[in-house]
């Protein structure tokens, strides 16, 4: 199930509005138990048979939460820790890599049956997350969780269950036994759910089509290929900064903060900023539980190039097993060590713009290897915006823009910091009308985009999610 | 303000709540829906369970599709939403191209393969032949009707950036023409009929794929003279009354907007001067003395399915003269408006779809079986060398 869906807003939502506002405040746990249900229920929306992959992932994760907790000796917290990664990241790469590896042992020339398994929804999600409470415990930065539902709910939680943001326990460990539902939180995360659900209806749904049709034609010219990428650029971001926006909004209807999982990434002046403000929960977690065990920065050059590579190697593969993930964490490591090592410093001392081109390239050029089907299909895609496709230019690149002009305007403008600054503004400015902007615009706003995506939502059919294949 | 917070919490939450309970009620009254009229589809089923499907998530996938098809407002809000699409002034509209005074065909950027349509001219051809072969043997005449189709009508009409095919339409003319030639079949080529008038544009449609009435007239004027270039003297009639239908006509392009563009076509119709009785039967069935259907009085629109019901199988009209020779008609519905008017020149008319004509009489046995004086086969150059459907052989 998705939030943008008719079952989702319709029905389940609802429902569980209904459901859980009914309890009682006081009755925490039966709240707790409520959300669980639900969120359980939402899962199994993507097939029941998942539903027993996720219960042994919290399980997993439960019982080795207990035992890596400060009760044990070290060597039992470090076997926990051990044994939640072997099992955690065992089954992640059987239903993840199992297929991959084998056919790459096939081309090695060892012929081994390849197995065909279906990826269980947002299982990298919640491998991450589990083994982040583990480790967690294991450290003593969190509490062990006795209750065993506790650890589920936390795990499975539905606004971040199956494409992020990876929450971590001690976010909400406070808030599972004792958050404050109020009306002002509920707003606060209705206007936000509703501006994510707008952003992925009326913005990455349609550059999602336009990237459709792109990479869906047999010649491309160098003008075409050019708008296909950057449309790609755009559905990305607004396809998975949406997602968290509509987690992070639900999130707080029912009184959890999750934390940002983007800052305007595309505003970046360096790839290292970029990765600052893009998918942070995914990058601080490969930095906090990865890169700095490793050694992070605070080592030898040739050992940071490793842990660099390392992280950049299993970034790329968490994203999905094929070489075009290998291919496009190895460009990020590329550019990473590059401005770590050779030219960062005159990157910094040239002029806004060039930093801000440059940086918006790589993004860019970066996508295709996300996007593409295959590495031979991002290399031709490459090739085509170099012009060595059905040359520089095809009248097919003048409808795309035409067709999609309101979303192309929109979507730059929607890429910067407008709102904050708009806020700042009347923030700025004294006087009752001013404040009476701030607390009516956004949530007129957010209603009047509930009208606009509910109407695309049910007048059209292109509605995926890309961080679902995660 | 304290006060104006709370009260647009208040409003922003009732707003939300309202919305989700309007939603809900709407469409879960709107579960027995199982047709769509504008979208001319039949509505996804509600999902049959199934252990299977449940365990894979299959049965909550056919869930969604089954309750966005039945989703509250969706008619309304599809036609908002077209009507917004075209205020964007975007050059197509779900697959439609909106010109100021035009709807088109949206066709896909590929190229024409020369090789490709001519090895399908001469399957197609092929089959043809064969077919001519059996109306000759039976002393009939046959003739095939090459229709420009409607991007191929308004070809000058698309934007440059769009495509309009007019390479592959030259280039699958051209190519089977030529295999006709080669094969000795005789063809109507409509192109050079429009040309000659110069494809004037109430001879089609601003909202409909179709031919309007004019332009189904000169195909029947066009044929009628093609078989008596060759000596048949049939008589081409021309004693009609233009009549309307004062409704706004829902063409099949008008259908995919639901209606949202601005348009006062009306669609027209001939009615003969003379009174012409017949007797219709439909699939074998005895019908209505007509060959029109006219929508009811609380119908907001007309269609092309005015014409001859639609699209139907098998159809004879006999008008009980038996001095008139008889007709065979097969093809798309682009022969529906051609139907209505052809059939004051013939004693017997019949009328096949073989998209739907299935599991009973082969072309060539109802060739065989009826014998009729001529056949027509009237195809559209998009379908033109499709062998599926009204690309049917002698043994289709």
């Amino acid at each position: 199930m998705v939030f943008s869906s008719v079952s989702f807003l319709v029905f389940f939502l609802p429902a569980l509005l209904v459901s859980y506002y009914l309890v009682p405040r006081r009755f925490r746990e039966a709240r707790n138990a409520v959300l669980l249900a639900f969120s359980l229920a939402f899962y199994a929306c993507g097939g029941v048979r998942y539903l027993a992959l996720l219960i042994l992932s919290i399980a997993i994760n439960y019982l080795c939460g207990l035992l890596a907790s400060d009760a044990h000796r070290a060597g039992v917290r470090r076997a926990a820790v051990v044994l939640a990664c072997v099992l955690g990241l065992g089954l992640l790469g059987w239903f993840k890599y199992a297929g991959f590896f084998a056919r790459i042992v096939n081309d090695l020339g060892v012929a081994i049956p390849i197995p065909h398994i279906a990826l269980p929804i947002g299982i990298s999600f919640f491998t991450f997350q589990g083994l982040s409470y583990v480790i967690d415990v294991a450290r003593g930065d969190a509490a062990c969780q006795r209750n065993p539902l506790r650890v589920a709910l936390y795990v499975a939680l539905f606004p971040q269950l199956v494409a992020g943001p990876i929450v971590r326990y001690t976010t909400v460990e406070r808030e599972i036994g004792a958050r404050d539902e109020s009306l002002d939180e509920f707003t606060a995360g209705l206007v936000r759910f509703l501006f994510g659900l707008a952003k992925k209806m009326l913005l990455a749904n349609a550059m999602g089509e336009l990237t459709d049709s792109v990479y869906g034609m047999p010649q491309l010219s160098a003008s075409t290929a050019w708008i296909g990428a950057i449309a790609y650029t755009f559905q990305i971001y607004f396809d998975f900064s949406a997602y968290s926006d509509m987690a992070i909004g639900l999130g707080r209807m029912f009184g959890f903060h999750f934390l940002e999982n983007f800052n305007y990434p595309y505003v970046s002046a360096s790839v290292t900023e970029f990765w600052r403000r893009w998918h942070i929960s995914l990058s601080s977690w490969f930095r906090d539980y990865l890169y700095i065990p490793l050694g992070g920065s605070r080592c030898g050059r040739v050992r940071q190039l490793r842990n660099l590579a390392v992280v950049w190697l299993l970034t790329g593969l968490w994203h999905g097993a094929s070489w075009n993930f290998i291919a496009w964490g190895a460009w990020f490591c590329v550019l990473l060590i590059g401005e770590k090592f050779l030219y960062g410093a005159a990157l910094e001392r040239s002029p806004a713009v060039l930093r801000h081109v440059y940086t918006m390239l790589a993004v860019v050029i970066s996508w295709v290897f996300f996007r593409a089907p295959t590495m031979s299909a991002a290399l031709a895609f490459l090739r085509a915006m170099c012009g060595g496709g059905a040359g520089w230019y095809s009248a097919d690149s003048v409808y795309y823009l035409r067709e999609y002009l309101p979303e192309l305007l929109i979507c730059p403008v929607a890429c910067l910091p407008v709102r904050d600054a708009l806020r700042g503004m009347l923030e700025r400015r004294s006087g009752r009308a001013a404040e009476a902007v701030l607390i009516l615009a956004p949530k007129l706003l957010a209603l009047a985009l509930l009208g606009l995506s509910y109407m695309k939502l049910v007048s059209g059919s292109f509605n995926p999610f890309i961080y679902f294949q995660f | 303000m304290k006060k104006l917070n709370r009260f647009a919490q208040l409003a922003t939450v009732s707003a939300f709540a309202l919305f989700l309970i309007a939603a809900m009620l709407l469409t879960y009254r709107a579960r027995h829906k199982g047709y769509s009229f504008y979208e001319n589809r039949n509505l996804a089923p509600r999902p049959a369970y199934s252990a299977g499907a449940v365990l894979d998530g299959t049965w909550f996938s056919a869930l969604e599709s089954y309750l966005i098809d039945r989703a509250a407002g969706h008619n309304t809000l599809a036609r908002l939403n077209a009507r917004l699409d075209i205020a964007l002034r975007r050059p197509t509209v779900n697959n439609v191209v909106v010109e100021d005074d035009l709807l088109l065909a949206m066709l896909p950027y590929q190229a024409a393969d020369a090789a490709a349509l001519e090895a399908r001219s001469e399957r197609m051809a092929e089959r043809l032949q064969e077919i001519d072969a059996l109306v000759s043997s039976c002393g009939g005449q046959f003739c095939h009707v090459l229709v420009p189709s409607h991007y191929a009508y308004y070809a000058d009409r698309y934007p440059a950036f769009l495509n309009n095919f007019a390479e592959d339409t030259a280039l699958r003319r051209a190519s089977f023409r030529a295999a006709l030639e080669r094969r000795g079949v005789d063809y109507v080529d409509l192109w050079d009929t429009f040309a000659a008038l110069g494809f004037p544009s109430e001879l089609g449609s601003a909202v409909d794929h179709h031919y309007s009435v004019y332009g189904a007239y000169e195909i029947y004027r066009a044929v009628l003279e093609h078989f008596n270039e060759r000596g048949a003297g049939l008589t081409v009639y021309d004693a009609f009354d233009d009549a309307q239908i004062d409704k706004p006509y829902l063409g099949s392009r008008m259908r995919k907007l639901l209606g949202a563009w601005q348009s006062d076509e009306r669609l027209h119709y001939f009615v003969p001067r003379d009174e012409i009785p017949f007797t219709r039967s439909d699939n074998g069935h005895e019908s209505a003395s007509t060959v029109f259907a006219f929508p009811a009085a609380d119908d907001e629109w007309v269609t092309y399915s005015f014409f001859m019901g639609g699209d139907i199988p098998h159809t004879v009209i006999d008008t009980h003269r038996d001095e008139l020779p008889s007709i065979l008609i097969y093809g798309d519905s682009f022969t529906n408006a051609l139907e209505s008017i052809a059939y004051v020149s013939f004693d017997e008319t019949h009328s096949l779809d073989f998209r739907y004509y299935t599991d009973q009489l082969t072309l060539g046995e109802y060739i065989e079986q009826y014998r009729p004086d001529y056949v027509i086969c009237v195809r559209d150059y998009e379908v033109l060398l499709e062998t599926g459907g009204n690309g049917v052989g002698v043994d289709g």
